[in-house]
């Protein structure tokens, strides 16, 4: 019952009143940040750095956590109400939730997706807490050929879920790839595509990249559309009904599981893992003729799932010190700036930073479904401001994002040109999230292959002799040539 | 996707990507060509790049192929029409312009100067409006980030 004390003291720890204070301050904030588009948790984690320097470790890492969730849950509700969505997880949302909004039930829609995030969201906790520590010992086998080969795998999933073309796709993760070989190479210091600039010495960062790439990206292609296209719809019955929660139940259920997996993947993520509920919906739902026309289990089973794979995200990051997306490698930044590595060592070393962020995740799961419910109200009163005053903010908080990962302009340049370039790569049909997680994993995926190779004395054997391993590439040669999957996953669901 | 008019275009997303991302990926071999290989037991820091320098130029002659063959495959949009595409300009040298200037002329003045353009010129709203959003974005956010945040903004010729 060693886990069961833990989580007792975990318990301790988040009720501390400064904790709850944190936890507060983060979901609120992560709300707001996932109701505005083009301002999603990775940006706001990277504002909020500098912030949580004051701070000691335990409130900083509750409130960033907070802040994730907590948008997952905001994100839904623009895609709802005006078909933009407040982050990519909520993407799918659009489909038939701004449906329902057009049938005059934005409240069922939004209050559905408030509470299958919450029911997702404290279900994938105890999950959390059940297979975390096991993962942790889990991954002290891990050598430099299962760390490659996990990251090979997550790199193809989400290529594979994340666009309309794995081609595309995958072009866009070796572009990024390429993109994290910039700077000074992880084994001998050698410096690789710097053109003499300073700035790229460290390599390219990744705060202004995802910046521009989603944020400019996006007001730039807003910007398409002539000023005064902006409709909000009234929200009817504020409550689903009884029958929306039957029919709800299987999505949520099933959206959580799937999603929960998906967040423990490298790679996967709650965008991903919103994406693959939809496609399962689609295929197993009971009114899966009516998907697309606003059936509530559209919102409820990715909403579901973003949220559960938000909280799995922090396996990988806590037991194995990997981020499984950009909002866990801001986390890591976070932890880091504290001077914590996570790892498996983490739960022994810090029990109180580790036990003490997941059971704050609770208490914050049940804040955000108090608060969301009302708020609903306020929020549409955000989107009521004009889109060409609320443009010149989002870019504000971009170029200040941008700014203050360094304090250089040309971090604000590299944004710029990522903005640039992510709305062409848009115009082209191209997915830039393949491209922002190879850019995570560029380093890490390097510095494992040649770690391997020189234990291995240049061998690829390993690769296919250690079991782990094995499965992890095997399960990456079925992602890429199953033609099943393809056709089910490879197009993204209409 | 049945209306011809889009099949020129999409024709070209295809062509139009494949023959960028060669590009990157003869440049990536080029560029990388001084960085030693190393040997397969010590792979060294040229390694990882061009292999994936070579790996993006298949890639890039597979949607090459793709387009030369099928075209209309698949494109998601539309360029935008004269008005739109003259609005994301405008925002495109705008923010190269902040860029430009941010540094010297501070970040109270550039950021000013920024909500001017996009309330005015690029959203269209009337002076009232642009003025007074532009103080307000401005001062505000100088004192949101700069001063309760603290977080080191650029000062250039004006900061209080």
């Amino acid at each position: 019952m060693d886990t069961l004390s833990a989580i007792l003291a975990g318990f301790a720890v988040a009720l501390e009143p400064a904790h709850i204070l944190y936890c507060v301050v983060g979901v609120v904030v992560g709300t707001v940040v996932g109701v505005l588009p083009g301002l999603g948790p990775a940006a706001t984690i990277a504002l909020l750095l500098p912030v949580t320097y004051r701070l000691e470790p335990v409130s900083a890492v509750i409130m960033l956590a907070g802040i994730y969730y907590g948008s997952q849950y905001g994100g839904s509700t623009t895609s709802i109400l005006v078909r933009i969505p407040g982050e990519s997880s909520s993407m799918v949302t659009c489909y038939d939730g701004y449906e329902m909004t057009r049938r005059g039930r934005a409240g069922a829609a939004l209050g559905m997706a408030a509470i299958a995030s919450f029911v997702a969201g404290t279900a994938s906790v105890i999950g959390l807490m059940l297979v975390a520590p096991l993962l942790g010992r889990f991954a002290l086998a891990f050598g430099p050929w299962e760390y490659a080969s996990l990251m090979v795998l997550g790199l193809t999933l989400v290529a594979y879920l994340g666009g309309a073309s794995l081609l595309r796709a995958l072009a866009m993760a070796v572009v990024g790839l390429l993109l994290a070989t910039v700077g000074q190479d992880p084994v001998a210091g050698v410096e690789r595509f710097t053109f003499g600039a300073q700035t790229l010495l460290d390599g390219i960062d990744l705060v202004p990249v995802f910046m521009g790439l989603f944020g400019i990206a996006e007001v730039l292609e807003t910007m398409e559309r002539p000023p005064d296209q902006q409709r909000l719809a009234t929200p009817g019955d504020l409550l689903p009904t009884r029958q929306d929660f039957r029919d709800s139940l299987a999505p949520v259920a099933r959206g959580t599981v799937l999603g929960f997996f998906l967040g423990v993947l490298p790679g996967g993520g709650a965008t991903v893992a919103s994406i693959a509920s939809y496609v399962t919906e689609k295929r197993f739902a009971r009114n899966r003729d009516r998907l697309g026309q606003g059936a509530i289990e559209g919102v409820a089973g990715p909403e579901a799932a973003n949220n559960a794979a938000a909280t799995g995200s922090f396996v990988p990051l806590l037991t194995l010190g990997i981020p499984a997306n950009v909002v866990m490698a801001m986390m890591l930044a976070a932890l880091t700036l504290h001077g914590i590595r996570p790892g498996p060592l983490l739960i022994s070393e810090r029990p109180d930073l580790f036990w003490g962020t997941i059971t704050s995740m609770y208490l914050g799961n049940v804040l955000l479904l108090i608060l969301n419910l009302p708020l609903v109200g306020l929020f549409i009163q955000i989107l009521r401001v004009p889109y060409p005053i609320l443009a010149p903010a989002i870019v504000l908080f971009c170029l200040i994002g941008a700014y203050s990962v360094t304090g250089q302009v040309a971090e604000v340049l590299t944004m710029v040109c990522f903005g640039i370039g992510g709305y062409l790569l848009r115009k082209l049909g191209f997915e830039a999230a393949p491209l922002v997680l190879a850019l995570i994993l560029g380093r890490p995926l390097e510095e494992a292959l040649r770690q391997a190779l020189a234990l291995s004395q240049g061998s690829f054997l390993p690769f296919l002799t250690r079991p782990i391993s094995l499965v992890l590439l095997l399960a990456t040669a079925a992602a890429l040539t199953t033609p099943l999957a393809r056709a089910a996953l490879a197009r993204p669901p209409r | 996707m049945t209306d011809p008019d889009l099949r020129p275009l999409a024709a070209r997303a295809d062509l139009v990507a494949g023959a960028a991302l060669l590009l990157v990926a003869l440049g990536a071999f080029v560029t990388g060509g001084s960085l030693s290989w190393g040997t397969i037991t010590q792979p060294g820091p040229g390694f990882f790049p061009r292999a994936l320098a070579v790996l993006l130029a298949v890639l890039s002659l597979a949607l090459l192929t793709r387009g030369l063959r099928h075209p209309g495959a698949d494109l998601r949009e539309q360029w935008a029409d004269g008005a739109g595409r003259r609005r994301v300009l405008l925002m495109t040298a705008t923010l190269l312009g902040y860029v430009l200037l941010v540094g010297t002329a501070g970040y109270l003045l550039t950021t000013a100067a920024l909500f001017v353009v996009m309330v005015r010129w690029v959203g269209g709203r009337g002076w009232t409006a642009t003025l007074l959003t532009g103080a307000i974005g401005s001062a505000g956010s100088y004192l949101l980030f700069g001063r309760l945040l603290r977080v080191e903004l650029p000062a250039g010729l004006w900061v209080p």
